[in-house]
């Protein structure tokens, strides 16, 4: 008995409708990709979804009172909720570079908080 | 009326190129310029130089100029930090007055540049700066709520998506808890993720088109990850409240975009809207340019140049792009005019790139056929199994799908365009 489910690239702006054919917990066929990169994403966002979080942390003593900040890896969609609490307590201090790391292994996932705009101490 | 105002004006005083802008497109410009070894000086209104992409804290910033996908203020950091190493003059919190162009016995046309600027960079008050070209490069200004037919009450909470922006992603402040989010262009999609990641209820996004127009990515990843609704086909018609939004009334709409039935309401303390941008031209205006209607911006030719000689427009002061990428090459390519324009190298003779069916916008408006060219174009409407098609030249690309919303990008080679005439550029 094998069940289908559509899935949409979000790998490039060309957004490919992927159809991926399941066989119980197993992938049977992925069809509809324009590349290989649709394929890995169609696989990944079957079997455990994740995306690259973007948020901003606080800086008060920042020329601009916040830090944007990025995962450097996609972490599971589930987590997303939990990350976004940790990013909420945290302040960090001037200077900051963008590629600084702020948080080590978020949450066990193996992704780095980073910085992704560089701050200096406020005048 | 400006000749005694050059007296004793020495050389050195004198830009070859004077950038108004310091966002993407015309710190791209300024370094390209300084590159091909030319005087530069950046003038921007802000406290600080990157321009919007600072403040956009998602990826899709680089692919094309950089080959890399990045955040926006990291596509702006690697702007500013170039700017820095070439020691480039800026001038911030320095607001144009007015341009104009005026006459000098040794330097030949000048542009005369009046500006007020508050900041230390350039010293305080009002001042005259030269230079023989401008790249004017400063930005697009967000549509407001009368522009798109919205009526109510005057009421606190109604914020632009670029004024939420700022609030939430530059200075960390929450406008508000429950929010409505107008137009689903990818900047409405993006700020509907940014309010539900911060843990704002976004009640919808309302689109007054029967299809998103962001791309199909941005509603899955900002939409159908945070169960947002999206409802097509809709018009938010009021805004009511007492001091604060309360709720906004919204109706169906038909292919004509006119409300049908009674219309529902919606409870919510914040309206962000994402209504599109437009070409911020009012100073370029006041210089006599032309005008296209179908982008907002000044008419250019391949070098970017616009109907007055020497002043070149990029980024989004010329037209509004899809991609970042798209305004920094336009600045590069404007300074590259700006060289020619010096070196008295323009071409003579131009030929009008004409609109042909289903096109809706098309620049530069006018090419010489002695370059390479890059066309930027958008269809007038969703198309598929598409071409795109120059018949006078018999150039011709399939598409899949053309969307208004996703500019088409065409190259023609200068042995394409040889011996052509005026050129159409169709869809069909």
């Amino acid at each position: 008995m094998s069940e289908t489910a559509e899935v949409t690239c979000i790998m490039c702006p060309l957004g490919c409708r992927i159809k991926v054919t399941l066989d119980g917990e197993n992938i049977r066929s992925i069809e509809g990709n324009a590349c290989p990169n649709g394929e890995e994403y169609a696989r990944q966002e079957i079997m455990s979804p994740s995306r690259i979080l973007m948020s901003v942390i606080k800086c008060s003593d920042c020329d601009m009172p916040t830090v944007s900040v990025k995962t450097d890896r996609a972490i599971p969609k589930k987590l997303i909720w939990r990350v976004m609490r940790e990013l909420r307590d945290i302040e960090v201090d001037p200077p900051v570079s963008a590629g600084d790391v702020i948080v080590e292994n978020v949450l066990g996932t193996g992704a780095n908080i980073v910085a992704t705009r560089s701050a200096v101490k406020k005048k | 009326m400006a000749d005694d105002m050059l007296d004793g004006l020495s050389e050195k005083e004198i830009y070859d190129v004077l950038v108004i802008g310091g966002g993407a497109a015309g710190l791209a410009g300024a370094i390209k310029a300084q590159e091909l070894g030319m005087k530069v000086i950046v003038i921007e209104n802000g406290e600080r130089i990157g321009g919007i992409p600072l403040q956009c804290i998602h990826p899709g910033f680089g692919n094309f100029y950089y080959g890399e996908n990045l955040t926006g203020p990291e596509f702006a950091e690697r702007l500013i930090g170039r700017l820095n190493e070439m020691n480039i003059g800026i001038c911030t919190e320095t607001h144009v007055m007015s341009m104009d162009t005026v006459s000098d016995d040794a330097s030949g046309m000048l542009k005369e540049v009046k500006v007020v600027t508050s900041g230390s960079s350039c010293g305080g008050g009002i001042k005259k700066l030269y230079a023989r070209t401008i790249i004017y490069a400063a930005g697009a200004r967000e549509r407001n709520l009368y522009e798109v037919g919205i009526t109510g009450d005057r009421v606190g909470g109604v914020y632009t998506a670029g004024e939420a922006q700022t609030l939430m992603d530059v200075h960390g402040i929450m406008p508000g808890r429950k929010v409505v989010i107008i137009g689903s262009g990818d900047i409405g999609l993006i700020r509907a993720r940014r309010f539900a990641l911060e843990g704002a209820a976004v009640a919808a996004v309302v689109e007054m088109l029967p299809y998103p127009g962001g791309l199909q990515r941005n509603v899955v990843q900002c939409l159908d990850d945070f169960g947002i609704p999206l409802l097509t086909s809709h018009m938010v018609r009021e805004i009511r409240g007492r001091r604060r939004v309360e709720r906004v009334v919204l109706s169906e709409v038909d292919d004509k975009f006119m409300p049908t039935g009674n219309g529902r309401e919606i409870e919510c303390d914040t309206v962000a809207l994402a209504v599109g941008l437009v070409p911020n031209v009012r100073k370029l205006e006041e210089t006599g340019i032309a005008v296209d209607p179908s982008t907002n911006g000044p008419v250019v030719n391949e070098y970017m140049e616009t109907s007055v000689p020497g002043v070149f427009a990029a980024g989004n002061a010329l037209a509004i792009n899809d991609y970042v990428d798209y305004a920094a090459e336009q600045g590069e390519r404007a300074a590259i005019g700006a060289r020619a324009y010096i070196k008295n190298e323009m071409p003579s003779e131009w030929k009008k790139l004409g609109k042909g069916r289903n096109i809706r916008i098309a620049f530069p408006h006018y090419i010489s056929g002695e370059n390479d060219v890059r066309i930027y174009a958008r269809v007038s409407k969703p198309m598929e199994n598409a071409r795109i098609h120059f018949p006078e030249i018999g150039k011709e690309r399939k598409a899949a799908r053309l969307m208004p919303g996703e500019m088409i990008i065409m190259n023609l080679s200068r042995e394409e365009l040889e011996g052509a005439g005026e050129i159409t550029m169709e869809a069909e």
